[in-house]
């Protein structure tokens, strides 16, 4: 990069750079910016293909604003954006880290296209398992603990105070996890006419609004692209900033009135790389003139390149009709918005920033706009395609032993009760909320879903899903996108939601690549995965972001790489959300019908099952065609006028055993007997099928609906004792009559003792 | 022709529940405005220019000194002729979570001091966290003469709580008068059935015209979004000024 820079300013005839020049364009050109990681292997180009190639109707903007945009209804348009904020968690400070990732992906839904007001948001999280004892932790990294406990605080330090109800929250634990992952989401609601990014016109204003600016978060962008280390903590504790909500509250008011009335031809917020970013990217390609000394600031001799690259947070620009200045000024002090007229957008081709007489920053678009030159990545070759033998641990044969074994495995970390954490987070502000993501009798049981009418007075219902592993790609990065792809679009179907009325973002986290060929083959795999299953789904990717940093060095030099990571999550819309199917169970006497889809081969592989037992086994493999037309007659048999599903669950990380236990626990006295067929009980009660949906009715058209036999059996009925029976078919004694009581002992335990 | 009552809504910097507690009291059949603090700042809006002022929900001014405590002492210092009038003038008030917090914190509750001389605070949840729960049973009662609860005694409404700072604490609570309870008539202070460790969910002044809550009505106002349970609070407020 810097070879290419000094061509460039010899090409110019320039003999000296100015400082903020060469920030500028280094950040323009960081991974965090410019994806460089992705685009040199040109997986962008492949997501935007195939979401384009797709042609979905419901796909209004994809890849081309802060988030992407779907058709909802009556003229209301959705958008979606999931962000991840790792090196400010992991290595700078876990709470300030923690409250800027929420700001951050709520800024890149307020300031899509002209303004979107958000409705929900998310927090996933991974850290090592917070239990473990200090000498294990590396020099330079958080211990877990701290990481989760302080990640809590941070989020419900922001998203509260933000009055956006939390849609999901997922703690995972992998001991890889040094350099842990740390994602948000926000899902918004705009009018369809305003959901097309602007561009901004010659003589347009540029507007800064938001908290003033000071010499925070410098170099966010570039040491976020960057490996961490056991000193990253230290030297590069600037890096992260300490979130104001309130700041970023009020300008959520604002924008949508300044959008209604107007005064908002385009915008964008100040993320990584702050003014040099936001006002750099929106005057491309025809120009932009500003002045720094203009920017509000928190210390007066902040230098002028700190002020163009700081990142300090909730701020935003927006281009604004110079008729409609005094109208927007008017707006944003009744609501309390500081702001400022930096400049105006041109027509000379180039981004120029002065500070009062001084030029700052002069370059043409023609070079800051262009990619810069891209990291060259070796791509490994496939390793020759082994053959594991299937070798798994023998199964208890004493119902004593069998429930043990259930008990510990529902007190594993990823799948215990979280719910301590999400009775922290406000889930039914804005008074929207159809379905929180916690529910059940006592509050306690995790749905797999939310539901909300983002538009007040509609019965317009907004659904989102969120699946992530960090275990399936260990095995297959392939099949683990196609695994997930079913398992998010399946969450929403099982609920209710048409499989033609979803789209997704996808947040990929791997570690570094550009020194590991098998790295880079391991994250092409995945993406080709998701992008095979969007097709075959119908679900197009709307947005998402990369992120290819995960590796830790240790004091020692020891390279510890994150687990390749995925997440979905699947954004769907239904015209009534009072048709969303509950989970819990709610009557005694309704069959439990087990449907699984297209599933071609079952297995343990990536399970929690065998992450706690020894043997090996394979991944269970989906046919997605065949998926798709499973979940299209689900959807028909949910829908028909006599359709009645009392309650549902989809099958995922935790096996068919763990969603008997939510779906019994949440009734609050309801329990189940069930009927094993002549498969393996660890297979049938444990394996991840990701694309199969458990359900409970007392309609029995279920049978001609779902083809009974070769995909969907029924497995049990719904009882009135609290406990969970398993008997294989034929068999004259049961497996196990497990009370629930004693399976949420554990279960309830494992998380909470970590935050409370 | 009767008109409908008016409400003003106010919002602070931060406020963040006053859409639903619109929609609820336009549900109850009152025309409502929400109104911004600068307006009554440049003097565009005053207080006495309505009939029921709601107080909403929120993170006023971020809540980081003591829930409610900016916004209070904004109100008190700039406006307290402004609420000395609107209360002569029998202007009704309800206060809901931090705008329950602004009315302790201001001196209108629990009724028993001056404008502007506190008698009782919202104190830290025993937990010493914030606490959501979408389904806690809150039981109505009318300490005799509240307008909020007027025919209401009684009545279990399922309610959503979120807040940090919600226990009712002070030095005389023989005189408050308790119009909300956590799970029983009673009330119990036992977590979770109360978030905070008070039994007390909600309160008014002497003249029942003036009361704060820190469950949610104004998110239970339709079947929907878990049942129109709070819908009655809001009627009876709005019925009384009919």
């Amino acid at each position: 990069q810097l070879r290419e820079i000094v061509w460039f300013y010899e090409d110019q005839g320039r003999t000296t750079a100015r400082d903020a020049e060469l920030e500028m364009i280094a950040a323009a050109w960081s991974d965090h910016c410019n994806h460089s990681t992705w685009k040199a292997m040109g997986l962008l180009r492949l997501l935007r293909m195939t979401t384009e190639d797709m042609d979905h109707p419901l796909v209004i903007s994809a890849f081309v604003d802060n988030s992407g945009v779907m058709k909802f209804y009556g003229g209301y348009a959705l958008c979606i954006k999931g962000e991840t904020h790792i090196s400010p968690t992991f290595g700078g400070a876990p709470y300030g880290g923690i409250m800027t990732k929420h700001g951050g992906v709520i800024r890149d839904i307020i300031f899509t296209a002209q303004g979107a007001w958000p409705f929900a948001g998310t927090t996933v999280m991974a850290t090592v398992d917070p239990h473990i004892s200090w000498d294990e932790v590396p020099a330079g990294a958080f211990h877990p603990e701290t990481v989760v406990r302080e990640a809590i605080r941070g989020t419900h330090d922001y998203t509260n105070p933000m009055g956006i109800p939390m849609a999901w929250s997922e703690y995972l634990e992998d001991g890889r996890n040094w350099k842990g992952y740390a994602l948000g989401h926000s899902v918004g609601v705009l009018p369809e006419a305003r959901a097309q990014k602007g561009t901004p016109q010659s003589g347009d204003i540029v507007l800064y609004v938001g908290e003033k600016t000071g010499n925070d978060g410098l170099h966010g962008a570039t040491v976020s692209s960057a490996k961490m280390t056991s000193d990253t903590a230290t030297v590069d504790a600037a890096h992260v900033q300490i979130g104001m909500p309130i700041g970023e509250r009020v300008f959520m008011e604002a924008i949508p009135m300044l959008r209604d009335a107007d005064c908002i031809r385009a915008c964008t917020d100040c993320g990584a790389a702050g003014l040099a970013s936001a006002v750099g990217e929106m005057g491309n390609p025809n120009g932009v003139s500003i002045d720094l000394a203009k920017v509000p600031l928190k210390c007066a001799t902040t230098l002028p390149w700190q002020i163009l690259l700081s990142e300090s947070q909730e701020r935003g620009v927006l281009a604004v009709p110079p008729e409609k200045l005094p109208e927007a000024m008017r707006i944003l002090t009744d609501y309390n918005v500081p702001f400022a007229v930096l400049g105006v957008f041109t027509e000379t081709k180039s981004f120029v920033a002065m500070h009062g007489e001084t030029v700052v920053v002069d370059l043409p678009y023609s070079y800051l706009g262009s990619d810069g030159p891209l990291p060259k990545i070796a791509v490994a070759d496939h390793p020759e395609e082994r053959h594991y033998q299937q070798v798994l641990q023998q199964l208890p044969t004493a119902p004593e032993a069998w429930m043990q074994m259930l008990a510990a495995h529902l007190t594993r970390y990823n799948i215990c009760d979280q719910s301590a954490a999400a009775h922290r987070y406000d889930q039914t502000v804005q008074g929207n909320t159809v379905l929180p993501y916690i529910g059940g009798d006592r509050q306690n049981m995790p749905d797999e879903l939310a539901v909300y009418t983002p538009v007040p007075g509609q019965r317009w219902g907004a659904g989102l899903a969120v699946a992530t592993s960090q275990r399936y790609a260990d095995h297959d990065p392939y099949v683990c996108g196609k695994l997930l792809m079913a398992q998010a679009m399946t969450r929403l179907v099982a609920a209710g939601f048409s499989p033609d009325d979803i789209t997704c973002n996808v947040n990929v986290y791997t570690p570094r690549v550009t020194d590991s060929p098998e790295n880079a083959r391991r994250l092409c795999d995945l993406v080709s995965g998701y992008a095979v299953a969007s097709r075959e789904l119908h679900m197009p990717v709307i947005s998402g972001k990369d992120s290819s940093s995960g590796t830790f060095m240790t004091k020692d030099n020891r390279r510890i790489d994150a687990p390749l990571t995925l997440t979905v999550a699947a954004l769907g819309r239904m015209p009534d959300a009072s048709r969303v199917i509950r989970k819990p169970f709610a009557q005694a006497g309704d069959r439990i019908i087990l449907f699984r889809p297209g599933l071609v081969q079952t297995g343990l592989g990536g399970s929690e099952y065998l992450a706690a037992h020894p043997g090996y086994d394979v991944l269970p493999h989906l046919d997605l065609v065949a998926l798709h037309m499973g979940l299209v007659a689900y959807h028909a048999f949910t829908s028909h006028k006599d359709g009645r599903v009392h309650s549902r669950s989809v099958v995922a990380q935790g096996g068919l055993i763990r969603r008997l236990f939510e779906m019994a626990l949440g009734s609050g006295g309801l329990g189940c007997r069930i009927h094993l067929s002549d498969e393996n009980p660890a297979h049938l009660l444990f394996a991840e099928w990701n694309g199969a949906i458990v359900f409970a009715t007392d309609d029995d058209s279920w049978r001609q609906f779902l083809k009974e036999g070769s995909q969907a059996i029924e497995i049990g009925i719904v009882t009135d004792e609290p406990t969970i029976r398993v008997r294989q078919r034929g068999a004259d004694h049961d497996l196990f009559n497990a009370p629930l009581a004693r399976l949420a002992d554990g279960w309830s335990t494992t998380f909470t003792e970590v935050v409370q | 022709m009767t008109t409908k009552p008016t409400v003003c809504v106010l919002w602070f910097p931060g406020t963040n529940c006053h859409q639903e507690m619109k929609r609820a009291f336009e549900m109850a059949g009152a025309n409502v405005q929400i109104v911004l603090l600068q307006e009554i700042i440049n003097g565009r809006r005053t207080l006495t220019d309505c009939d029921i002022i709601g107080f909403p929900g929120g993170f006023s001014f971020g809540d980081h000194f003591g829930s409610g405590r900016v916004a209070a002492f904004d109100l008190v210092s700039r406006f307290a002729d402004q609420l000395r009038a609107a209360r002569e003038k029998h202007v009704l008030m309800l206060g809901v979570c931090n705008g329950f917090q602004i009315l302790v914190a201001a001196g209108l509750l629990p009724g028993d001091g001056e404008i502007g001389t506190p008698t009782a605070l919202l104190d830290a949840n025993l937990s010493a966290r914030f606490e959501h729960w979408s389904e806690t049973k809150v039981v109505l009662r009318d300490p005799g003469n509240s307008l909020w609860t007027r025919g209401l005694d009684g009545r279990e409404v399922i309610m959503p709580v979120a807040h940090a700072e919600g226990r009712l604490v002070g030095p005389t609570p023989e005189r408050w008068r308790v119009m909300a309870t956590y799970g029983t008539p009673e009330g119990t202070a036992d977590y979770p059935a109360s978030p905070n460790g008070s039994p007390i969910a909600g309160i008014c002044d002497a003249s029942g015209e003036v009361c704060g809550l820190m469950p949610h009505p104004e998110r239970r106002i339709n079947a929907l979004h878990g049942g129109d349970g709070g819908l009655a609070i809001f009627e009876a407020g709005v019925n009384a000024v009919r």
